[in-house]
């Protein structure tokens, strides 16, 4: 039986993938959006690469505002059972940082002073430019990386990675030219203002910075043409598709 | 063959084990000099010693944060079949910082920083968060360990860390050693305030006791020892 398993933010859990006859978007976002996570876990772009590589399970992790250490943790934390797991992990914004507060996760972001004064106080104390500054939170989530993909080699799982922003896999591959085996080639049309794209790709509720389920089906086949094309370890075990499963974002420390 | 992995800070390290030198003690040649006497006088030395592992890896660097210690295993990961890891856990305030491309451990103004503004934001119990994103790094080198058939124990260094830390987290608790530092004598401490060699024989030997009066199944291969080496690499590898 194999397994895929998906990582990332907002991107990755399929946030935009709204059905409207499922209550009062205007007036009860936050109930109309958590009763929508079904049809987000059914459309999302870890569902369609199921669909169409014929994985039996597919069990995603990701979670909106998720940074790429919250993502890696939140893994270790609730692992798969199966044996036969491939994992596609969508790296997210650099400048997100996992923290813990009152027991519960609280990625913080730039809408954090503390985010914010640290990059700041890095770069006048130590002298540095905001390019350095960005170039270290790579090298940051590069051991993340590194960690998992030991991890994997371990338990002979697969590990393909891909960047939600659009012209990271130039600067990867520039700085660690070794992640080519792992990195999946692909410039991200949707990485940018959803205005500027067609409204039938992007979600109706105003305002919203996500794709909807056409958009995330173009990612999807992207992606996954871009792994045949460069012929990138990752299987395509075209078995009948039977569970999806979404992994909530708690963290069991007892 | 066995191999003994320790992971941790300064007090891991063996920093304060100091010899007789000719250069200026202020120097960051000074220190240069003293690592190998850091390695040679270490707890995982002694240990090393007392249950006979062939191989030897300190990965412990002064300052380091227990994050810095986790990521610095996986960016320098030994392909050793039969490993025993021993984990100091440092302060769990210290923060992880890259730094010009190397692992670094946020300066401390930072780290305060950060603490403050933890409880700005509401946070009521930072202390307690802080060991639950220590027990989460712990957690992955316990997976690890476990796929790769290796054996995992935990210590802290400061007392009274190992019970906080056993009832807030059950699971990690066959783990953990129960250990607190015995009070040292005057002469067990470097003039920079580590303890020297004398000191980290002492908690070595208390931490042996521990691990002996417990009935932990930490390994005694009693080997010849083969190999003693500092993984000191600040360098990120991919």
């Amino acid at each position: 039986m194999s397994t895929l398993v998906t990582m990332g933010c907002s991107f990755s859990q399929g946030d935009g993938c709204y059905d409207f006859s499922l209550g009062d978007a205007e007036n009860d976002f936050i109930n109309f959006r958590e009763d929508n996570m079904d049809n987000f876990l059914h459309k999302c772009i870890g569902s369609n690469i199921q669909e169409r590589f014929g994985y039996e399970k597919f069990i995603n992790y990701a979670y909106a505002g998720s940074s790429n250490e919250s993502q890696f943790l939140l893994f270790f934390n609730q692992l798969p059972q199966d044996e036969n797991v491939t994992i596609i992990w969508q790296q997210t914004f650099y400048h997100r940082y996992f923290q813990l507060a009152k027991k519960g996760v609280m990625d913080a972001g730039l809408h954090y002073e503390w985010v914010v004064r640290a990059m700041q106080e890095k770069m006048e104390k130590l002298n540095l430019t905001d390019w350095d500054v960005e170039q270290d939170t790579r090298f940051h989530t590069l051991l993340r990386i590194q960690s998992l993909y030991e991890y994997c080699k371990i338990r002979n799982w697969k590990l393909l990675i891909w960047t939600w922003m659009g012209h990271e896999y130039e600067h990867l591959i520039k700085l660690f030219p070794k992640l080519k085996s792992i990195i999946i080639p692909y410039s991200n049309p949707f990485d940018r203002e959803m205005g500027e794209l067609p409204n039938e790709w992007v979600s109706k509720i105003p305002n919203d910075p996500h794709p909807n389920e056409i958009g995330y089906k173009i990612i999807s086949d992207g992606l996954c043409d871009s792994i045949v094309k460069n012929n990138l370890d990752c299987p395509i075990p075209n078995e009948k598709p039977i569970n999806k499963i979404k992994i909530n974002p708690t963290f069991i420390t007892t | 063959m066995s191999t003994l992995v320790t992971l941790g800070c300064s007090f891991t390290q063996g920093q304060g084990c100091y010899k007789e030198s000719s250069l200026d003690e202020n120097s960051q040649e000074y220190y240069k000099e003293q690592l190998p006497n850091f390695l040679k006088g270490c707890i995982g030395s002694n240990i090393q010693k007392e249950f006979g592992f062939a191989n030897f890896y300190n990965y412990a660097r002064g300052g380091d944060s227990n994050l810095n210690q986790l990521l610095r295993f996986f960016n320098n990961p030994i392909q050793d079949d039969d490993t025993t890891i021993l984990w100091q856990v440092t302060f769990p305030t210290r923060g992880f910082a890259v730094i010009e491309n190397t692992i670094n451990t946020l300066p401390f103004e930072f780290t305060e920083k950060m603490f403050k503004l933890r409880l700005k934001f509401g946070n009521t119990s930072p202390e307690d968060d802080m060991r639950r994103e220590v027990a989460l790094y712990l957690k992955v080198m316990k997976e690890y360990c476990r796929v790769r058939g290796w054996r995992f124990f935990v210590w802290f260094w400061e007392n009274g860390e190992y019970s906080k830390y056993s009832e807030m987290f059950p699971l990690l608790k066959e783990n953990i050693i129960p250990f607190n530092k015995e009070p040292f004598d005057d002469d067990m401490y470097s003039i920079e305030g580590h303890p020297n060699e004398k000191g980290y024989k002492k908690v070595s030997d208390t931490l042996i006791r521990a691990i002996e009066s417990y009935g932990l199944d930490f390994p005694k291969p009693k080997e010849e020892i083969k190999i003693i080496k500092a993984i000191f690499d600040k360098t990120i590898n991919f």
